[in-house]
């Protein structure tokens, strides 16, 4: 057996590696795109293999991905495409790759690696932290919203199908959830905190990646601190427009013609809809809050119309921007669902970041540190 | 008079060729190389591909047979018996011949490529038919292509193919079945027929009250759920109708893909306009630049000037946009007539031409043509993208597959080139009346994804396709 980084040319065959474990049909532009990135070239990908007669029986890769804090922004690894043949389990491949990984993360400069899994205890063993969970936030548009939001996304505790007991309790939890949701929903505009900015905050829709993103990003720095992937147009439009799982429906708010926010969500294969990110950062604090609920608005009236059951994001940490958009979405309608996968981090002893990387609740987190999936 | 024919299908095959096969194809086919002419012309001794235009064909499907080509299988019919087994050779094989080539390096159609094809477009099957439905339609059922299930064959496309897999042959290393990094992506005409904008009109609410008491007459339990909808549509009218148009134009936007909305106006009824004109103006306002609109051609207006006129201006006060697109509401036209009256109103490019019980090929192509005017034996100054697929049909014909199937039937355009047309009604997306239709679209739209297809509006296409056209004809 032999433990390496992936060639270029290997990428059809890690591809289908995955697609033969998983039962998947990832295509190779899907992997492509994940892993071949513009952004970060190297000589060699960081996609860990083990190679045994000819055939791709493991695979461990890092996605590079560039955050920031108030000391600027630095490149960090999201950890992926994590998978041992199940005729090889037992035999500590899931260490060796990483052995290649760590060095990696030391030769290219990599601050952390971070992740989300339900199984954890390989990390762990690997030296990473549990820094927490990933819970949601859950609007419900049809009655059987939360037993499709179970069935494909939720990680369950059981794979056993639902009893006619729980289907009837979850319907009918659904049918409450969606009376009160709809009575709060539909007074969200006299939840503005300044009724004028209805006027003044434009709101439209973007094919094309904001120009004023990076700024905008760093602005949120600015006023939340904290740390955050640094999303400039480029990488907007490789993650949320160029998607090929799907592209993100965008819509940007601006206050006499600066880019304030803006709202990326999706309509997923698994009949929900989610919001992929949410943003906004301006000095009036009212701004901001106004342009939360208005872009929320578009997205809720968006996916309700494509047919999607529900509408979920993610609300991860105590970050000063989280708190306050889980706060905003609960006002207009969502419930707030304390279920979803463990995060997983490792710092690079060399950082020199350790101690604002550590503070995970102060990360603010949303569905773009996902693979992309599901947008 | 075969000649112009012949001149006229030659031209449609040329610019198809330049719309659907990459630029490479159409710089380095040399069209002189395709010759139709009589069987008589034939000069075996040049090398060309020979295309014979005076072969006699019935309109009936015979000795139907299929190839295996460029991953996929081509369906031919109407054989044409080889010359003289001495000096013409059946090619892949005799037992199913797709070519006769000469020894000499000429090469012919083992089928009646011209007669299949130029019937096909030109309507004739119906032509030569006196069957109509009670809306004076020549449906599916009525095709002598369904018993035989070629329907689904878009034969127009695959002789495309293989022309110019032969031509590109004719250099000397012969058809080689295979097309691999000749084709553009499948293309898709994604189309929304707004019949119904508002649940709430008469006739909408009144079948719906009917449909509570119809299971009384069978012996069963009411259907009191049409009730909630009444209520609903009353209390919302646009709830799935207009909203739903609305999340289309958001789905495709995920998906990258635009579409037409084609808004039936004019005089209302049971068969006519069931939304009133403000609301039309509602949704043209809320229809993206990058979406078109056209004419949906009320039923009224079959045949009668006046009432097509009165409709358009109508529609034309509503929006400064151009109309002209258009199809006709179900599918009510007449091949002689319907298409001069709606090139005199402006149309350039209709959508009419699929069958209202059967999806399918009903001019026998998945693209675009120019009509073909009978009596001046010429082209048209309209064009025509025939509708493939309506939903409800495919949902009715294929309940358990009736993605899969759609995926099937964009496989094998993927694989020999052209585009397909597909209506999706609003009121089709998340209705729950309709509960077949959940997530259909949706899937509809992630295979199209999957599958590589671009969508194209009608005058889109048209403009690409007019381009690829000789002068005289464009």
């Amino acid at each position: 057996m032999e433990i390496r980084l992936a060639r270029r040319d290997e990428d059809k065959a890690c591809n289908d590696f995955h697609n033969r474990i998983y039962g998947d049909n990832r295509t190779l532009e899907q992997w492509q795109w994940g892993y071949f990135l513009e952004a970060f070239q190297t000589d060699k990908i960081p996609f860990a293999v083990v190679e045994d007669k000819g055939k791709i029986v493991g695979t461990q890769a890092f996605i590079p991905i560039r955050l920031i804090n108030k000391d600027g922004i630095f490149w960090t690894a999201k950890s992926e495409d994590t998978l041992v043949d199940p005729d090889y389990r037992g035999q500590k491949l899931f260490e060796k790759m990483y052995d290649l990984l760590f060095t990696y993360l030391d030769e290219n400069d990599l601050h952390c690696i971070w992740g989300f899994t339900p199984a954890t205890k390989s990390f762990i063993r690997l030296g990473f932290e549990i820094p927490g969970t990933i819970s949601q936030l859950f609007m419900p548009f049809s009655n059987d919203a939360i037993i499709r939001a179970i069935r494909s996304q939720l990680p369950s505790p059981k794979s056993k199908p639902l009893s006619l007991l729980k289907r009837t309790s979850y319907k009918a939890a659904t049918v409450a959830g969606r009376v009160v949701s709809c009575l709060k929903f539909s007074g969200i505009e006299s939840k503005l905190k300044n009724k004028s900015n209805l006027d003044k905050i434009n709101i439209t829709i973007t094919d094309t990646a904001p120009a004023q993103a990076g700024e905008l990003c760093q602005a949120f720095i600015k006023k939340y601190g904290g740390i955050t992937i640094y999303r400039d147009a480029a990488f907007i439009k490789w993650r949320l427009l160029d998607n090929p799982f799907i592209k993100s429906i965008i819509k940007t708010a601006h206050v006499d013609g600066e880019l304030v926010g803006w709202i990326a969500y999706t309509h997923a294969p698994d009949g929900m809809g989610y919001v992929i990110d949410w943003i906004a950062a301006h000095k009036d604090d009212a701004i901001v809050h106004d342009t939360l609920l208005l872009l929320l608005k578009e997205a809720v009236t968006d996916m309700r119309q494509t047919g999607a059951v529900g509408l979920r994001f993610w609300k991860a940490t105590t970050h000063p921007f989280d708190e306050l958009a889980s706060d905003i979405a609960k006002k207009s309608g969502f419930f707030h669902i304390k279920r979803g996968y463990t995060t997983v981090l490792y710092i690079n002893e060399n950082s020199d970041r350790k101690n604002q990387l550590s503070d995970y609740q102060n990360w603010f987190i949303n569905r773009t540190f996902t693979q992309g999936c599901y947008g | 008079m075969n000649i112009k024919k012949a001149e006229y299908l030659k031209n449609q095959f040329l610019s198809h060729i330049k719309l659907f096969f990459t630029a490479q194809v159409s710089q380095t086919i040399d069209s002189s190389l395709i010759k139709f002419c009589p069987l008589s012309e034939i000069n075996s001794n040049n090398p060309a591909l020979y295309i014979p235009i005076d072969i006699p064909v019935s309109i009936n499907p015979e000795s139907v047979y299929q190839v295996p080509f460029n991953g996929t299988q081509v369906t031919l019919w109407n054989p044409i018996v080889n010359p003289d087994r001495q000096v013409w050779e059946g090619l892949p094989n005799e037992n199913t011949p797709v070519w006769y080539l000469h020894k000499s390096g000429a090469i012919i159609p083992a089928w009646n490529l011209f007669g299949n094809i130029f019937n096909l477009l030109a309507f004739t099957e119906e032509l030569s038919s006196d069957k109509r439905d009670i809306h004076d339609r020549f449906i599916g059922s009525y095709s002598p292509r369904t018993g035989k299930n070629l329907l689904e064959v878009p034969a127009f496309n695959e002789a495309a193919a293989l022309i110019v897999d032969a031509v590109r042959g004719l250099s000397g290393t012969g058809p080689v079945y295979n097309l691999e990094g000749l084709l553009k992506p499948p293309v898709v005409v994604l189309s929304h027929d707004c019949d119904i904008l508002a649940g709430n009109d008469f006739w909408t609410q009144a079948v719906r009250a009917y449909r509570i008491f119809e299971p009384l007459f069978k012996g069963r339990l009411p259907q009191v759920k049409n009730l909630w909808w009444i209520i609903k549509n009353y209390l919302s009218p646009r709830k799935y109708y207009f909203d739903e148009a609305l999340g289309m134009i958001t789905l495709e936007r995920q998906f990258g893909f635009h579409s037409i909305f084609y808004l039936l106006n004019g005089t209302y009824g049971r068969f006519g306009a069931r939304s009133n004109n403000k609301t039309i103006a509602d949704l043209i306002k809320q229809i993206p630049e990058e979406w078109e609109i056209g004419i949906h051609f009320n039923y009224d207006t079959y045949l009668n000037c006046d009432a097509l006129t009165a409709q358009k201006k109508q529609l034309s006060l509503m929006t400064n946009r151009p109309l002209t697109a258009g199809r006709a509401h179900y599918l009510h036209m007449n091949t002689t007539e319907s298409f001069e009256q709606w090139q005199e109103l402006g149309v350039i490019v209709d959508e009419s031409a699929g069958y209202p019980d059967f999806i399918g090929y009903r001019c026998g192509i998945g693209g675009i043509f120019q009509l073909y005017d009978t009596s001046a034996n010429t082209g048209m100054n309209i064009f025509e993208i025939p509708l493939v697929i309506m939903e409800d049909i495919l949902l009715s014909q294929y309940p358990d597959s009736s993605v899969n199937h759609f995926e099937q039937l964009l496989q094998h355009m993927k694989q020999i080139g052209g585009a397909l047309s597909l209506v999706i009604h609003p009121g089709m997306l998340r209705n729950p009346e309709h509960p077949q239709c959940r997530d259909f679209y949706y899937n509809f739209l992630r295979v199209c994804c999957r599958r590589g297809a671009v969508s194209k509006t009608p005058n889109q296409l048209v403009k690409e396709f007019r381009q690829g056209l000789s002068p005289d004809n464009q």
